[in-house]
């Protein structure tokens, strides 16, 4: 067994304002 | 024990991986089974639960927690007019003459204070929208700088968003409100943006010109937001791959949306789930071609923050809308909201039986409730989205 990724410190929080009218970032940490 | 749910297995090349949508972890596999230290970590990890555990109800619960401790960033959506000067064919917005007064202005200035006394707070997030918030330039000017000086009085960061269809975005106003991000749509090549966004006099090539100035006379970041249809679905690639080659990627962030229909007699074509949720996997892999950037499926902290009451979204007069993204009228005033009321949520039963349940928490309500489908891109593509990061992990080792 091999870690590619490890797993995440803490779950993604996206600012409203990025999302809003259904919007989709391509990359989150945008 | 037993495996979580939210384990999702890939195989590729001859190797078995293992990715989950709770953890966002990614393992290879190897077909010896786990020893004792590996079987720990899958343990500890969330990959392998207790036989008993529910893992739905433990993620609703987490959810509802986090939602009740709250966010340090404070976000408010204000739209300054319903008024707009463009009439775009798939706008959902029932536009009227409402245009926000200083009175309903101060309104919002005292509750923002009220709020931030309570503390708790790093982060100020105005994100000023309409109609077209630019109709209403003095209430803009006013709420910005009487906002700077309130999170300056209060330690915190106040970061200023716009979406606006740029034709009014003058070098007073970039020169005067210093705005973090500017969003700008752009709805395909220019025959069919100006076919799709309907305006007398700022076409294509004026909204490129206003790009490129604030690229060069400010320090804000643009977030190019195009919004997909069936009429402009072959567009979109080529969008976004010239204005990332032409621009780079450090300013100009990718706002990719599906394009709903709110009523009957809308003149384009949506796209279904699955067609939509292919363009933007293709987008996610011209990205990482263009910027070397690409990222696993991430699970999330919160649902909608607008549902849950993290985030408000505040109408010209002064009162709460459901989000920016609807058409909902709300019956509460901003003023007299108990920012600390918070609304938990429950997944929808169908949400419960899927695997990217972590990575969407059930989706947008307001494109659920018109019957669009609100499923998260990635449950359409999640073992291509793996694959192709597998084979990027492996080809820069």
């Amino acid at each position: 067994m091999k870690v590619i990724c490890e797993t995440i410190a803490e779950k993604s929080e996206v600012i409203s304002t990025n999302e809003c009218c259904n919007g989709s970032v391509i990359h989150r940490e945008l | 024990m037993r495996e979580s749910i939210f384990n999702y297995y890939v195989n590729l090349n001859n190797k078995k991986y293992l990715f989950n949508t709770n953890n966002g972890g990614l393992i290879e596999l190897n077909n010896q089974g786990f020893n004792n230290e590996e079987m720990k970590y899958l343990q500890d990890h969330g990959y392998y639960i207790d036989k008993e555990e529910d893992e739905v109800q433990k993620l609703e619960n987490e959810i509802n927690n986090s939602i009740i401790q709250g966010s340090s960033s404070l976000e408010l959506t204000i739209s300054l007019t319903n008024q707009c000067n463009f009439k775009c064919s798939y706008c959902y917005q029932d536009k009227n003459s409402k245009v926000m007064t200083q009175k309903t202005a101060d309104e919002i200035l005292d509750k923002i204070v009220d709020i931030l006394k309570s503390g708790g707070y790093k982060e100020l997030y105005i994100h000023y929208f309409g109609g077209e918030p630019l109709l209403n330039i003095p209430i803009l000017m006013y709420l910005d700088k009487s906002i700077h000086l309130i999170s300056r009085d209060n330690g915190i960061v106040y970061r200023a968003y716009i979406t606006t269809n740029g034709s009014l975005l003058s070098d007073d106003i970039l020169e005067n409100v210093k705005f973090d991000h500017i969003q700008l749509t752009f709805d395909g090549n220019e025959n069919t943006h100006n076919r799709l966004r309907i305006s007398e006099t700022f076409h294509f090539h004026e909204e490129m010109n206003l790009l490129k100035k604030i690229l060069h006379t400010t320090d804000s970041k643009i977030t190019l937001r195009m919004n997909a249809c069936g009429q402009n679905k072959n567009e979109i690639l080529e969008f976004y791959e010239y204005a990332l080659e032409t621009f780079g990627y450090e300013r100009i962030h990718i706002n990719l949306n599906r394009m709903i229909k709110f009523h009957k007699d809308d003149k384009f074509d949506m796209l279904p789930q699955k067609e939509y949720a292919r363009l933007f996997f293709q987008l996610k892999i011209l990205y990482e071609r263009l910027t070397g950037k690409i990222e696993l499926p991430l699970p999330r902290k919160y649902s909608c923050k607008f549902i849950c009451g993290l985030s408000y979204s505040i109408s010209p007069d002064g009162y709460c809308n459901l989000c920016s993204g609807s058409v909902e009228n709300g019956t509460r005033l901003f003023k007299d909201v108990d920012i600390d009321k918070r609304k938990k949520i429950i997944f929808r039963d169908a949400c419960k039986k899927c695997i990217c349940l972590p990575l969407c928490l059930g989706g947008c309500v307001v494109q659920h409730d018109v019957g669009a489908g609100c499923c998260t891109y990635e449950k359409f593509c999640l073992e291509d989205i793996l694959k192709y990061y597998i084979e990027k992990s492996q080809s820069s080792e």
